[in-house]
């Protein structure tokens, strides 16, 4: 099974890294849609379904945290696993994402390694990975 | 538990970022020291004109603050766009996104520079970074409003300076 994937992040450098990361983590991959902000974000997850969500966390218009809390309310888009990729590692943040249902918190820099074994926990475990 | 800012703690959470984001290896230049305003070397002297460089810098606040800024050669940040986006340093991709590629490195540094820092349960945001190039680069400046400055050599070739300013209401 091929996974549809969403890449959130208004850097577009670091999406093409996430996405480069994806590519290597041995994960079959469908196709990869990008978005600058959580605002994008949910206009392409109203029109399609996706696998997996990969979002950072401090954003323009719409960051992470209003990303997550958005889905967490919405009865299809719950149950779609988002992973964050963040910079940030207060852990305010982080517990606050947790609670909000997050799958896995990737903190940038990481090696291929690390994200490729949480990405593969993420879509094996229903739960938090 | 909070502790001092060292140039050593910003010299190591740039060369992790920079090793494990951008495969990119660094090494310490001249020692360490408190540039003075008649000390303050020149990054863009010699070969390194104003004009091909890029700064980035960005703030932390929390129980203490500072500025952080990060100054290096634009091939450089052409380097670190082609690395971290997994393109050929000679793409169009990679000089467009030269400047974007810098202010990343910047807050993936910060991020890991306030753990280690200000503690991990610390309570702190991290700013946006904001990036300058060509004659908007003014390094002396920058030097001289540094509480320290760190210098590092990358790849043998490019020479990286990073600076640390400390809020004085915070960290007096």
């Amino acid at each position: 099974m091929a996974y549809e994937v969403l890449v959130v992040d208004d850097s577009k450098t670091i999406r093409a890294m996430v996405k480069k990361s994806i590519m290597l983590s041995g994960l079959e991959v469908g196709e990869v849609f990008e978005a600058a902000n959580g605002r994008e974000a949910l206009e392409i997850l109203s029109q399609r379904w996706i696998d997996i969500v990969f979002a950072d966390v401090h954003m323009p218009d719409m960051n992470g945290i209003e990303l997550v809390e958005a889905m967490s309310k919405d009865s299809v888009l719950v149950s779609v696993p988002v992973v964050i990729v963040s910079s940030d590692r207060n852990q305010e943040h982080i517990n606050k994402l947790q609670e909000l249902g997050v799958r896995a918190y990737i903190k940038k820099p990481f090696k291929p390694e690390s994200f490729r074994d949480v990405v593969k926990d993420c879509l094996t475990k229903k739960e938090g990975c | 538990m909070p502790r001092a800012l060292s140039p050593e703690i910003v010299e190591r959470s740039l060369t992790v970022t920079l090793e494990d984001a951008a495969f990119v290896f660094v090494e310490s230049s001249p020692p360490h020291a408190a540039p003075t305003e008649s000390e303050a070397p020149e990054l863009s002297a010699g070969d390194l004109p104003a004009a091909d460089l890029i700064a980035a810098d960005l703030s932390i606040r929390g129980p203490q603050s500072c500025t952080l800024s990060l100054v290096v050669p634009r091939g450089f940040g052409v380097l670190l766009a082609a690395n971290l986006m997994g393109v050929a340093p000679d793409s169009p991709d990679a000089d467009q996104a030269a400047l974007d590629a810098v202010g990343e490195i910047l807050n993936m540094t910060s991020g890991t520079l306030a753990e280690h820092w200000l503690g991990n349960g610390a309570s702190y945001e991290l700013g946006t970074p904001v990036v300058t190039a060509g004659a908007d680069v003014q390094p002396a400046a920058l030097q001289s409003r540094a509480t320290f400055t760190v210098h590092l050599l990358a790849e043998d070739a490019y020479p990286i300076q990073a600076m640390a300013s400390f809020a004085p209401e915070t960290c007096a």
